[in-house]
């Protein structure tokens, strides 16, 4: 492929991608009446709903990764050191969420759950487990490549023989070395949650992409001012995720 | 010093049906090295996660200084064991590594620092204890490796093919290194490995296996000189096996020479015969005829057909200058008593 093509192919999907979102910022900060302006943003962000379903979809996408994490972590690792075999069967399994789609997920949810716990749906905390469902194709690939990066055997039997019972390897072994997976698996999880509308709306919860959906019937102007700087807050949440997730590069004492 | 034995007795183990162990018995005397040898799939790494209890066996038991541990977890018996793969802790220092297992018996950290620095001096690597294992080389990591079990003070150490993954030449001085060491430390050893030259040169006793049994524990030279079976002379060392006769008074017709064998069998027979313990003189009336020479240092190797048997012999390479391709020679074999196995020479 020629440079020129290269070059070409890179700025059309530049354009692409940065076109809608200019074009966003363009409409969501200013008005045809009075040019650039915060005002449809800050209209929006001084409703006392927008903090209640900010918070509580910050809260969801913290419960979703914890939950996610402490849910695959230790069967992965179980699977990598005692079940290989039943690795490919897992991921398969894995993927299963994707092919479920959200309103069939939520009937069945009602149907189950109405009848067996009804108090069950009506708590926010509800949608975790669905949550952790829909994020799982993406955090089980993403612990899994780390699991597959590391010679997760070997250091396990090295820390056991030099005395670590399974917790202190867990934790003083298995995690650190799992941090760049655990890392991407986190903002995904986060991502996701932070942009889930289907279930949360079906379900009738008031999390922050119901708001902004809400907010895009009253003002468009300000959903699509909400909208982009969320989609920066993500970037900045993934340059800080990967910045942390960096190997430290000197030594260190004990 | 710590000079615990290591037993296995009556230790069968199976994989999916397949024996791997068929009820060996080890004895490993406190403070001795003793290699494993055996080519891939005789059992020699199964018997060592056996000793580690990173495996269980079927049948039988290890014991460690006298104690049975066959039910003792891994985290619970005092091995150390350095592995084939770096196996260092990517996250952690070298000194930290070292430090690992002392924190997890809870000593202070001053204690932990000062001990490791002692340790990583040992093994040669003082300046390097704030390095990560991926600043570090292969030799560098595996003396980490080493460093970081000895640290614990275990009464076994197990060396799984340690020195496999490096080149030839740190692999040479690693080999004298952990034998300084660990001679040093008088911890009871055992290693394994496929290199018959690394189990020779390291090892106090080697116990070379075969199709999950022991075909011969003995002393490198024992192994080497008096081989008790053809499998154990074609493992450890190179071979020549040559068509030869017994006769029924023992004596064994091989390479126009008699010589005496301690085998039972009697008529066509196999002699097996080292290339060092043939002797090869130049003779335009000789029966065997040179096809070629090949250098490897000290030595060189005079191949030479004899009655359409190719045989190998090794002289030293400032006298090989004597013989070349096409040469008719004499060889004559130097032994008292020669190794035969029952099935004659193709």
């Amino acid at each position: 492929m020629s440079r020129f093509l290269r070059t070409a192919v890179l700025v059309l999907a530049a354009l692409l991608f940065a076109v809608p979102l200019v074009s966003s910022g363009v409409f969501g900060f200013s008005l045809p009446t009075t040019g650039w302006t915060l005002d449809p943003l800050l209209g929006a962000v001084q409703n006392s709903q927008f903090r209640d379903q900010l918070l509580a979809s910050l809260t969801l996408a913290l419960l979703t990764t914890l939950a996610a994490l402490a849910l695959l972590i230790p069967t992965l690792l179980h699977l990598h050191l005692r079940l290989p075999q039943a690795l490919p069967v897992a991921e398969a399994l894995s993927v299963l969420p994707m092919v479920v789609p959200a309103v069939a997920l939520v009937n069945g949810a009602n149907l189950t759950f109405r009848a067996t716990v009804p108090g069950f749906l009506t708590s926010m905390y509800s949608l975790v487990p669905f949550y952790v469902v829909l994020t799982l194709p993406l955090v089980y690939r993403s612990l899994d490549a780390g699991f597959r990066a590391i010679d997760l055997r070997t250091l396990v039997q090295a820390s056991t023989s030099l005395g670590a019972g399974p917790i202190r390897t867990l934790l003083r072994v298995v995690l650190p070395n799992l941090r760049a997976a655990m890392l991407t698996a986190s903002l995904l999880s986060v991502t996701l949650v932070l942009g889930e509308y289907a279930l949360a709306t079906l379900l009738l919860h008031n999390t922050y992409p119901v708001f902004l959906a809400q907010t895009g019937q009253d003002s468009p102007h300000a959903a699509a001012a909400l909208a982009v700087l969320t989609l920066l807050g993500t970037w900045l949440l993934l340059s800080a995720f990967s910045l942390a997730g960096r190997r430290p590069r000197t030594g260190a004492t004990t | 010093m710590t000079s615990t034995p290591v037993q296995l007795q009556e230790v069968v183990k199976q994989f999916s049906g397949r024996t791997v162990l068929e009820s060996i018995d080890l004895n490993v005397h406190g403070g001795e090295l003793l290699a494993l040898l055996g080519p891939s799939g005789c059992g020699k790494t199964t018997a060592l996660r056996i000793i580690a209890g990173f495996e269980r066996a079927d049948a039988g038991r290890v014991l460690i200084g006298g104690r049975d541990v066959s039910r003792v977890p891994a985290s619970r018996r005092g091995v150390g064991i350095v592995f084939q793969a770096y196996s260092l802790f990517p996250h952690l220092s070298a000194e930290q590594n070292v430090a690992y297992g002392l924190a997890v018996r809870g000593l202070p950290r001053r204690e932990r620092r000062k001990r490791a620095g002692e340790l990583l001096e040992l093994v040669g690597l003082a300046e390097h204890g704030a390095k990560f294992p991926h600043q570090l080389s292969g030799g560098q990591q595996q003396r980490v490796a080493l460093a970081r079990a000895f640290a614990v003070e275990p009464s076994v150490l197990l060396l799984d093919e340690p020195l496999s993954a490096l080149d030839a030449f740190v692999r040479q001085q690693l080999r004298e290194e952990i034998r300084r060491v660990q001679r040093e430390v008088g911890t009871t050893t055992v290693l394994v490995t496929h290199d018959q030259e690394e189990a020779l040169s390291m090892a106090d006793r080697v116990a070379v296996m075969h199709q999950g049994r022991f075909a011969q524990i003995g002393t490198p030279s024992e192994i080497y000189r008096t081989p008790a079976s053809s499998f154990v002379a074609s493992f450890v060392g190179v071979v020549n096996r040559v068509p030869a006769t017994i006769n029924s008074n023992g004596r064994v017709g091989v390479l126009g020479a008699e010589l005496t064998t301690s085998s039972a069998h009697r008529g066509e027979a196999t002699a097996l015969l080292r290339p060092e313990d043939l002797q090869i003189q130049p003779d335009p009336e000789g029966r065997a005829l040179v096809t070629g020479t090949t250098l490897r240092g000290a030595i060189t190797s005079i191949e030479v057909t004899w009655q359409d048997t190719p045989v190998r012999v090794d002289v030293p390479t400032g006298t090989a200058t004597r013989f070349s391709a096409g040469d008719r020679v004499r060889i004559t074999p130097a032994v008292d008593n020669v190794l035969v196995e029952k099935e004659a020479a193709a």
